[in-house]
């Protein structure tokens, strides 16, 4: 099991070739791959402000009615992907060591609750010294 | 107050037991991950993440707010 960071779910989204493939080789296992709240939620933020990428001309170019699927295909989390709730994490994340902020802590909680590991698109030192103190594993996808 | 590994391993063994009676330790279907995306906005989407520009998308939407940095 794996949870994920925003970029490699937009990757998931996006079938990006080597990304499944590369989080199979973290362990997981189709029907396996989680995210978290506020990875979820730094992505909606993204996709909710008009932007200057190839995103951002490509649905420019699109129809209403495409723009309207695609936003609505973004928006939801697709139900392939888990999510645990703040009810269950919040008791975990308050008992975990140190000071840490919300994304990193719900991170932490989930996979220590899931037994998961967690897969991140770039490196994050800060999440990696909070996921080593409670003996999780994060692994490096590289995206480009 | 100290938070000692046994706390954090009773608050651990409490929410694994409320998400496994609630069905969340699984997502809600199985199988590969979709969505209804067509091919010319999945392409942008790729090339947005390989080029950086959904990176530096993201540093500007959490700008000023720390609980979303991912350090």
């Amino acid at each position: 099991m794996v949870i994920v960071d925003d970029a490699l779910l937009l990757a998931l989204l996006a079938e990006q070739e080597g990304v499944s493939e590369a989080l199979l080789l973290t362990g997981a296992e189709d029907g396996e791959v989680f995210t978290t709240g506020a990875w979820y939620w730094r992505l909606a933020r993204v996709l909710a402000r008009p932007g200057r990428g190839a995103l951002s001309r490509a649905l420019a170019s699109s129809s209403e009615d495409e723009q309207r699927r695609v936003r609505h295909a973004l928006d939801q989390l697709p139900a392939g992907i888990g999510l645990l709730s703040m009810r269950r994490l919040v008791p975990v994340m308050a008992a975990l060591p140190g000071q840490l902020n919300l994304l990193t802590a719900e991170a932490v909680a989930a996979a220590v609750v899931l037994g998961a590991r967690i897969a991140v698109s770039t490196a994050s030192p800060l999440l990696a010294a909070a996921a080593n103190s409670v003996d999780v594993i994060v692994d490096v996808v590289a995206l480009n | 107050m100290a938070i000692s590994t046994g706390d954090l391993h009773a608050a651990v063994e409490r929410a694994r037991a409320a998400a496994a009676e609630a069905g969340e330790l699984r997502p809600a279907r199985e199988g590969k991950v979709t969505a209804d995306i067509p091919e010319a906005i999945r392409a942008a989407i790729r090339e947005d993440l390989a080029s950086g520009a959904y990176q530096q998308a993201v540093r500007e939407a959490v700008a000023g707010d720390p609980d979303l940095v991912q350090g």
